[in-house]
């Protein structure tokens, strides 16, 4: 690791990062062909009402467990964690984006910074999720900070999704992921304390399902 | 059994206990069984080669406080469809406190459950929890529908639920598979995805695992989808499915199912066992 976390963090986070990430929509794809998400308001109340409270009542909650399990070089728990997610990703093309995601990172990660505890985790399991894979690198600094690094990353993909999908200029997205990004800042510290729990999103769920069988599609979720 | 605890003094404890096994000749029985109000069970059928059970609710639904717990075991070679006659209503809390309703579901190697009880309707100021835990073996066969309804849509509740609890667990040969968590209030924003679609939808979720995955009918699911239904499907691990599906209305979503059984029967190479009501 570096020795500032800082600078890690903003490389680990920079569009530049090839993660993989810029190729995947998490659904938002098929939520655009189908005509819920048609323009910029759309895109807004979607990343508010349905991102945000998945993001707050699951993966902050989960991400604060797996930093936890990095902290203290606990890869028995980072796997338990990672296989875990498999059961609450739904459906395969979102687990699969995920486990690509966390695994082109892992590959990077290996090289960049390689430490005993990720050297353990890529031979024992070399597709792990990205969330689990993001709180390994981020592991050096403090929670709030790299939840908020995660966050950023699942809300800013689907903004630059969302430039390749709908009328919509880079300037208009840089405002609804600023306006996002304070609904987060608000409720961020209260979800690293809560026990993870689920969120009803059976929309954004056959979007996944529907996208994953579709003939004609631009990204690979 | 009544519960002296709730604010009435009637809400009731119940349960169904069952057991269904398969005779040396593979026809299948139920070899134990305990329920109790408000869980009233009907005489087996044979159809089709599976044993059909009614499931009946005699107090005519939920009421704040009552609890039911389900543990349902289908045996080695046992083939077991559990239905109910009407549909499942939660009455408004006047408490507070939630109904509850807990499932368990064991099946054992080469054992086949349906599930396929008729829509779960959570009236006006309705508050309940249900929780489900089904486990498989890798040789079970299941197909588990649930069908969740907006509220009594005749009468203008439509989703004016106070809160509904969802938990399910879904187990093969010991691998959690699939997890649901949920809380589904209106004064927040947790019925957004469901309404955004149809103001008034329907929700159907279906998990099928075992013989009934075998041919898989993607393509003709994928044709399911209409201007009053929008369905996805695809693979969990393990080799189970999940179908999740909104549909417009009641009638829309009957007639989703009656197509999805036709379907995933079909593939199966069976008929789907007549239930006297689809």
């Amino acid at each position: 690791m570096t020795a500032d976390s800082l600078l890690w963090l903003l490389q680990a986070n920079d569009s530049g990062y090839p993660s993989g990430a810029y190729a995947h929509s998490s659904g938002l794809e098929e939520l655009v062909a189908c005509g819920v998400v048609s323009n910029a308001a759309d895109l807004e109340l979607f990343l508010q009402r349905q991102i945000l409270p998945t993001l707050l009542t699951f993966d902050i909650p989960w991400f604060a467990r797996a930093h936890a399990a990095a902290a203290a070089m606990n890869v028995v728990g980072l796997l338990a964690l990672d296989a875990e997610l498999d059961a609450w990703r739904i459906p395969a093309e979102l687990r699969e984006a995920s486990r690509r995601i966390g695994s082109q990172r892992l590959e990077l990660l290996i090289t960049l910074d390689a430490s005993p505890i990720v050297t353990d985790l890529h031979q024992t399991c070399p597709r792990c999720h990205q969330l689990v894979v993001c709180a390994l690198e981020l592991a050096a600094l403090p929670l709030a900070a790299a939840a908020c690094a995660y966050a950023y990353q699942a809300i800013s993909s689907l903004t630059s999704a969302a430039l390749k999908l709908i009328r919509i200029g880079q300037s208009a997205c840089q405002h609804i992921l600023r306006r996002t990004l304070a609904q987060l800042g608000l409720q961020l510290d209260a979800a690293l304390l809560l026990e993870p729990d689920g969120w009803f999103n059976p929309l954004l769920e056959i979007a996944s399902l529907r996208h994953a069988r579709s003939h004609a599609r631009l990204f690979i979720s | 059994m009544t519960n002296s605890n709730s604010v009435s003094g009637s809400s009731l404890n119940g349960h169904l206990q069952l057991r269904c096994e398969a005779r040396a000749d593979g026809t299948s029985y139920i070899s134990r069984q305990s329920f109790c109000a408000p869980i009233h069970i009907g005489k087996a059928l044979m159809v089709n080669g599976h044993l059909l059970l009614n499931i009946a609710n005699p107090t005519a639904g939920f009421f704040d406080g009552d609890r039911v717990t389900t543990d349902v075991t289908v045996a080695t070679g046992a083939r077991l469809i559990l239905s109910s006659p009407a549909a499942a209503r939660v009455y408004q809390t006047r408490s507070g406190r939630p109904a509850a309703n807990c499932q368990h579901f064991h099946l054992e190697e080469q054992a086949a459950l349906e599930w396929i009880p008729e829509p779960f309707i959570p009236h006006a100021g309705a508050s309940y929890v249900q929780s489900t835990q089904i486990h498989l073996q890798a040789s079970s066969s299941l197909l588990f529908f649930e069908w969740l309804a907006p509220g009594r849509v005749a009468a203008g509740e439509i989703f004016a639920y106070q809160n509904l609890r969802w938990e399910l667990d879904l187990s093969v040969a010991g691998r959690l598979i699939a997890r649901e968590r949920y809380d589904l209030r209106p004064d927040n924003r947790s019925l957004e995805a469901l309404r955004c679609r149809f103001p008034a939808a329907h929700y159907l979720s279906v998990y099928a695992a075992g013989n009934m995955t075998r041919q898989w009918p993607a393509e003709a699911l994928d044709a399911l989808t209409n201007d009053d239904v929008i369905l996805g499907h695809g693979p969990l691990q393990g080799g189970a499915h999940v179908i999740r599906a909104l549909c417009r209305d009641s009638l829309a979503t009957r007639r989703l199912l009656v197509a999805l059984r036709q379907l995933i029967y079909g593939s199966a190479g069976e008929s789907p066992p007549n239930l006297g009501r689809l």
